[in-house]
């Protein structure tokens, strides 16, 4: 019956690591034995065995894949280290600011604004700066809105000279209201702003010129007050999706957003192209 | 192995590791994402050389209590009751797809914990000790909940097969 020599009786414990295989071998000996005179808990080990085996084969593709370029430790270690220089410039920016005294006063703000948002000084923590301002107070008329017909694409092509995509985000049930174009250190950025068809949900589409930042693939990064961004590079601009919806859903809008943009404009008749590339534009006012 | 090259071996298993806690690829990889910038940052703050994959773990395993928490006090904010993400089902797949589907439909039955420690000792290989440190738990409720969790999966896969729900049942018609 039970077993008379010096060991400690088998438990439940002997019996999952009899399954993980983590007995030394003089205790495994010993549980396989205890096995063979109970049937039923064999049975059960057996289950139990299969049970892992299962989780093992069902789960065993999600290693297999390649690993995204956004996850290679290189790429980890080089958005790390701009992060932390552009802290160290931000706060060196900070002491010089207040160096210079109270008229600088509300240049100081802002650069400490623009600082605050992010604790970590997240890549495009500006684009959190650009939502505040334009996009999350909803009910506001957004000023300068463009919204002619809908064609912000060609007023911000023109605006900037470039050729600018407007992601449609309708699919994800949000309609553009008009956009804007802001001052920053790299050139001219523009914020999209779309408006949730069902709310008063706002969104932002931010773009800004990085001609001198490799690409990038998709990050995100939470900002306090509940907003998302998720923001990438393509090696001309950097761009940033921004609203304050749960991870798990802007994240689809943003790769939607991503892949608007790398497919690029829809291409205009090729002779209008021509004319358009080749013939300078005349300022009128 | 130079430390990069020892990071990235584990990146696999932390991705799988990821993908089995929030079920969503991208979701997976942004919470791999923040566990290599912690653990990068955070270099310095390493226990002894033999337990990266352990640290790793551990990382990514908080990092994802702490974005369920981020979301949860999000969502209480803006009032927004988000709808649960998809989950796999079986549909017209084949007969391995669904019986895939099953077992990941019985492990979402698990709660959280219990369902951590099945993966982390069961999937990832860790050891008992490595698992408690992983979920900041004492070893004892390692292998309770690892008990826990392993019968209760037991018995969901016995009445998954024996049960099936009335009214998937075949009816004879003329």
């Amino acid at each position: 019956m039970t077993d008379p020599r010096d060991h400690p009786p088998i438990g439940e414990d002997d019996l999952h690591a009899y399954v993980d295989e983590r007995l030394d071998a003089a205790r495994f000996a010993l549980v396989r034995a205890w096995l063979d005179r109970h049937p039923e808990a064999a049975a059960r080990v057996r289950a139990l065995a299969a049970q892992r085996d299962a989780l093992r084969a069902v789960l065993a593709p999600r290693a297999a894949e390649p690993i995204p370029a956004r996850l290679r430790v290189a790429h980890v270690r080089a958005g790390l280290r701009a992060r932390r220089l552009r802290q160290w410039r931000m706060a060196a920016a900070a002491v010089l600011l207040l160096l210079t005294g109270a008229g600088a006063g509300w240049l100081a703000r802002d650069g400490l604004t623009a600082g605050g948002a992010t604790p970590a000084a997240a890549p495009m923590a500006e684009a959190a700066e650009a939502h505040r301002i334009f996009a999350a107070g909803a009910g506001q008329p957004s000023q300068a809105s463009a919204a002619v017909e809908g064609d912000l694409e060609a007023w911000l092509t023109a605006r900037l000279g470039e050729p600018v995509v407007v992601p449609d985000l309708l699919a994800a049930g949000f309609r553009p209201l008009g956009a804007h174009l802001l001052p920053v250190p790299q050139g001219t950025a523009a914020v999209v702003t779309y408006e949730r068809l069902a709310g008063d949900t706002r969104l932002s589409f931010y773009l800004r010129p990085a001609p001198d930042r490799p690409a990038e693939p998709l990050r995100c990064t939470d900002h306090p007050g509940g907003w998302v961004t998720y923001s990438w590079f393509d090696g001309r601009r950097g761009y940033a999706v921004t609203a304050a919806l749960p991870r798990s859903e802007l994240r689809g809008i943003a790769f939607a957003a991503e892949r608007a943009v790398r497919a690029g404009p829809k291409p205009p008749p090729a002779d209008q192209l021509i004319a358009r590339a080749e013939t300078p534009r005349v300022c009128i006012g | 192995m130079d430390r990069d090259a020892r990071i990235e071996a584990t990146i696999p298993a932390l991705r799988r590791f990821a993908w089995s806690l929030v079920r969503d690829q991208h979701a997976a990889d942004d919470l791999v994402q923040d566990c290599l910038e912690r653990a990068l940052g955070s270099w310095r703050l390493r226990r002894a050389e033999g337990d990266l994959k352990a640290w790793l773990f551990t990382i990514l395993y908080n990092t994802h209590i702490d974005g369920r928490r981020r979301e949860a006090r999000r969502a209480r904010l803006l009032g927004d009751v988000a709808g649960a993400s998809e989950r796999a089902t079986g549909g017209d797949a084949p007969d391995h797809a669904v019986q895939f589907a099953e077992v990941l439909r019985h492990l979402d039955a698990l709660p959280e914990e219990q369902r951590a420690v099945l993966l982390l000792v069961g999937v990832e290989g860790l050891g008992y000790e490595e698992a408690a440190r992983v979920l900041g738990v004492p070893v004892g409720t390692v292998m309770s909940r690892l008990s826990r969790g392993r019968e209760r999966l037991r018995r969901l896969t016995e009445e998954g097969g024996e049960a099936p729900p009335a009214g998937s049942r075949l009816r004879v018609v003329g």
